[in-house]
């Protein structure tokens, strides 16, 4: 009798995961086949916006790794380039552009194959597509966890205009869903002065040069 | 099926064919004699070499289903897929696939030793342990026919080479020259002097009602009714001993994976590593067999016979009993992965206490319970339906004080 | 002469992290033990000291892998003390909401780790798919799982954002469905509390000698608390229980976790629902200059019990002169020797983990 009830409660709810697991999905992603869709704010790989950026080096200074570097494109344009391996996508440099041409994307496959392809030259970033799209999003979680709609997550942005200040990024967001207008504007805390420029410009701390790891020259 | 006819006749029809073919090439002669009176001399011995390999060929075949069956079902009782790599890619398959890339994984690893390890003892442990626990497949009949060999007393016989193996982890332990596998050897002895006893009086019950050690009387003496009603306590502590003599969580402490790293087979990589898993899983497979042999009814089905047409001529007489049997020794299978999935470790003082102080007394009362029964009430032994309801209410009566308590919610 | 050195070392499945646990056993019974860290120590006191304060932000999220945010909110409050700035109450509240699911998937990770190394190994899948939840939660609001880089000096990165609020809300239901399920495989189960009853115990005195905090101290007895006793981020208006253990065993510390875990998700419905309307950071905030010539040391209650820090500021840069950080777990695993006499070789990874070891804030 004694073997009876040392066993009898988990072997009952680990049955009841079982006769679960026949009438609905287990809570197993398969990745790579099916991905999850990513929030806007997710923080992934950087897109260059090469119209609004103007060269100006405030996400360099600002990047507490020292990963942005500003390659000479063109006769008088400079571009930022990133060096992936050594990023650590706290998202400062998108915080504290001020013309808001620095996104970070949902994109978070990102295993190369050699040490080369880490540095991102602008023209790599450039190029970058925000890939938010998934496969598997909502059904999931409402067949795993819940009969009650989960709620989605919230929209994408629409893209501002070419040339303007990039100032009403979150305001977009907020119109654009059903409870518009009740909420103050919040501001950017990139309007609340830019602390990491003056900082940095005035710390004896220059950021360390990369070095010649291939950026300088504007190729790979 | 008769496994030792069949496959006398295909010898027969193979050296038959061999001998057509020398005379074909041309060949006569004293040639033809001498391979007439080899095969006069060997025949018995190479038929008996044919059934036995055959009998190990499936039991490494059912290794891997049972592989298969414990990953799945341990993944679907923890609300997850399990090896989805089949053949129809990643992720899209059954899962099958992964066991073949398992084992050939295993097999071309290097083979490390311990530099002062014990170099023969330390590469003979898993060869003894995967002998002994292959030795048990010869004396399981899997119907009628289908054994290897019909033994006389095959109970005994198989229960006692099944208690070969935790020698061998023990000797696989020391001899490898390190202090975690040392303690694994030894938590292995402990394990299984403590549960040696209780799992051998359990099937004490089972022989005074059948009154013979031959596992296919054995089967046929259940053809009324199973003994697992008759004797649900001697079920009861056979499970729980049989669990922890292959072990398997809750009794897996010699390599209990958190405390000592692999504990026994610490020391062990490629070939000889894949030996020491095979053997869990045929040790696996020999002591659910054993169970269902004894407890279960063996190869009865409930389906009543049928035949069958074959499409190439011929027919089925059925029901197939080696299927039902596999079937029925797959389902116990089934519940000791159930049991593994929800349980966690114990201690080794813990099965040191229940070997000793939970199974024994409980073998020893089933004991004087059947012998009591035996010398009280005879007529009534032979009358499965009232012996049945008494011993059944044991377990009745629990499940109903569990639902009282609000257990099945 | 039976005894030996057994070096639960520091490439082991049941250590989590780093760090090595020599002990002298005789047989199976434990008679001394000595612990060793110090593997993973990568200098971040040193590094703290060249760097302005908001280049060093990022780096708390590494102080913990597992409870990052606690460290990060405890520096940013050390340093809004020391310049005396005060963040807005919807940037406090939005702290409150993020501390504390931090500490329910810290505790997920813990009982995932506790339960797989008595081998419950339905546990560990269990406990990380309901800290998935927690992480798209993080991820919605943060923009990262793991490592956040959230709290800014005088308020947050960002507000929160649409559809937050009512995700939350579900996922702490389901948690508290799941927190049920929970005791059934594991409170429920007598094999678990055949391994966890009576082992390790810590009497009350010892626990307060040696300098335990958070559940450890908890479970042996005493109501300690930092978020009731020094009120950080508006915490006395928020209405909580704190649990307490009765023997200061490995069952009491499991008891005294899965009871915070349910406080806290009711901590977390209560931010939520009372949430002032505001800023999220204070407008036209610029960090001064120089650090004011003072030192300041501020204590939180991480999940794994009191931590705190402690930073000096000389009046000429604007980089701290000394950052010391007290990790909990640091005096939890030291003390360990001091109470795993007489236990038994199974029973280490029961008691190592009751102390939770996340070693990055254990050597820093």
């Amino acid at each position: 009798m004694g073997v009876v009830q040392v066993i009898g409660r988990p072997l009952w709810i680990t049955l009841k995961y079982l006769l679960r697991g026949i009438r609905r999905r287990p809570a197993t992603v398969l990745y790579p086949l099916e991905k999850v869709r990513l929030p806007y704010q997710s923080r992934g790989l950087h897109k260059l916006d090469d119209e609004k950026c103007t060269g100006c080096g405030a996400c360099s200074r600002a990047c507490p790794n020292v990963c942005i570097d500003m390659v000479q494109v063109a006769e008088k344009k400079k571009r930022p380039g990133i060096d992936i391996g050594r990023c650590l996508f706290c998202g400062y440099c998108v915080d504290v552009c001020p013309f808001g041409a620095m996104h970070m994307t949902g994109n978070y496959e990102l295993a190369v194959f050699s040490r080369k392809e880490l540095l991102m030259t602008p023209e790599m970033l450039m190029k970058v597509e925000d890939t938010r799209e998934g496969t598997l999003d909502e059904e999931l979680w409402k067949r795993v966890y819940g009969k009650d709609e989960i709620p989605a997550w919230p929209p994408l942005p629409e893209k501002p205009g070419k040339g303007k200040k990039d100032t009403a990024k979150k305001e977009d967001v907020k119109a654009a869903l059903p409870d518009a207008g009740t909420k103050t504007e919040p501001k950017k805390p990139g309007d609340g002065g830019s602390v990491q420029d003056d900082d940095a410009k005035k710390t004896e701390e220059k950021p360390m040069k990369k070095g010649n790891e291939g950026t300088a020259e504007g190729a790979k | 099926m008769d496994l030792y006819s069949t496959v006398h006749g295909l010898v027969n029809w193979v050296v038959g064919g061999l001998l057509g073919l020398l005379e074909g090439w041309g060949f006569r002669g004293p040639i033809v004699q001498l391979v007439i009176w080899l095969y006069g001399v060997l025949e018995h011995a190479l038929t008996v070499a044919v059934v036995v390999v055959l009998v190990l060929v499936i039991g490494l075949l059912l290794v891997v289903v049972m592989l298969w069956i414990e990953r799945k079902l341990i993944g679907r009782l923890a609300d997850r897929r399990a090896t989805m790599l089949g053949f129809r890619g990643i992720g899209r398959g059954t899962g099958f696939i992964q066991l073949f890339a398992d084992a050939i994984k295993l097999f071309v690893k290097e083979d490390l030793a311990p530099r002062k390890a014990d170099k023969h003892v330390f590469a003979a442990g898993p060869s003894i342990l995967v002998a002994s626990s292959v030795l048990v497949l010869v004396a399981i009949p899997m119907s009628e026919g289908f054994a290897a060999s019909n033994l006389n007393d095959g109970l005994l016989f198989a229960l006692a080479v099944f208690a070969f193996a935790p020698f061998a982890v023990f000797l696989s332990g020391w001899s490898a020259n390190s202090k975690y596998t040392l303690i694994g050897g030894m938590r292995s002895a402990t394990q299984m002097i403590s549960c040696e006893i209780p799992f051998l009086l359990s099937t004490v019950g089972v022989v005074m009602l059948s009154g013979t050690f031959n596992l296919v009387d054995i089967v046929k003496m259940q053809g009324d009714i199973w003994f697992v009603f008759l004797q649900p306590i001697a079920f009861v502590v056979y499970l729980v001993a049989m669990v922890s003599e292959i072990e398997r969580i809750p009794f897996d402490l010699p390599e209990a994976e958190a405390e000592l790293v692999e504990g026994w087979q610490t020391e062990y990589s490629g070939l000889k590593f894949a030996f020491a898993m095979m053997a869990g899983y045929i040790r696996g497979y020999a002591g659910c067999a054993l169970g269902v042999l004894l407890f279960f009814g063996g190869w009865s089905s409930p389906v009543p016979p049928y035949t069958l047409p074959l499409p190439w001529g011929g027919e089925l007489s059925g029901p197939v009993p080696e299927l039902w049997f596999l079937i029925k020794v797959l389902l116990l299978f089934m519940f000791l992965v159930w049991v593994r999935a929800a349980l966690g470790r114990v201690r080794v003082d813990q099965i040191v206490n229940i070997g000793w102080k939970r199974l024994l007394p409980l073998a020893l009362f089933n004991l004087a319970l059947t012998v009591a029964m035996f010398v009280f009430a005879p007529d009534l032994i032979s009358d499965p339906y009232i012996t049945g309801a008494v011993f059944f209410m044991i377990p009745l009566g629990i499940i109903i004080m569990f639902w009282r308590w609000g257990w099945f919610k | 002469m039976t005894e030996m050195w057994l070096n639960m070392g520091p490439q082991h499945p049941s250590t989590h992290g780093l760090w090595d646990l020599l002990v002298r056993v005789d047989g199976e019974t434990i008679k001394e033990a000595v612990t060793k860290i110090g593997y993973l120590h990568r200098g971040v006191e040193k590094i703290a000291e060249n760097r302005i304060i908001e280049k060093f932000l990022p780096l708390n999220d590494r102080l913990c892998y597992v409870a990052n945010s606690s460290w990060t909110a405890l520096f940013v409050m050390t340093v809004e003390e020391l310049l005396g700035v005060v963040p807005p109450e919807r940037a406090q509240s939005i702290r409150v909401v993020l501390l504390e699911l931090q500490r329910i998937a810290s505790h997920l990770v813990w009982l995932g780790a506790y339960c797989s190394d008595m081998g419950l190994l339905t546990m560990i899948l269990w406990a990380w798919r309901d800290r998935e939840l927690i992480l798209d939660l993080f991820l919605l609001l943060t923009g990262a799982r793991i490592t956040h880089n959230f709290p800014r000096v005088g308020g947050v990165r960002n507000d929160i954002p649409p559809t937050f609020k009512e995700r939350t809300l579900k996922t702490m239901d389901y948690m508290d469905e799941r927190i049920k399920e929970y005791e059934m495989i594991c409170s429920e189960s007598t094999l678990f509390v055949m391994r966890t009853k009576g082992i390790g115990v810590l009497p009350l005195e010892k626990a307060k000698s040696l300098g335990c905090t958070g559940p450890v101290l908890r479970a042996s007895g005493m109501k300690q608390d930092v978020r009731k006793d020094d009120p950080y981020l508006g915490y006395d208006k928020l209405d909580f229980e704190v649990p307490i253990g009765k023997n200061g065993d490995a069952w009491d510390r499991y008891t005294v976790r899965l009871e915070e875990m349910r406080q806290s998700t009711s901590l977390v419905r209560q931010a939520l629902n009372n949430m002032p309307e505001g800023d999220f950071l204070i407008p036209n905030f610029k960090m001064p200059k120089t650090l004011p010539a003072r030192a300041v040391y501020r204590r939180a209650e991480d999940p794994r019990g009191e931590g705190a820090m402690y930073i000096v500021g000389d009046g000429k840069t604007n980089k701290p002169y000394r950052l010391k950080i007290r990790s909990p777990t640091y005096v939890h695993l030291l003390a360990i020797p001091h109470y795993i006499k007489g236990a038994r070789i199974s029973d280490v990874p029961v008691i190592m983990g009751g102390a939770d070891p996340c070693m990055a804030e254990v050597d820093r």
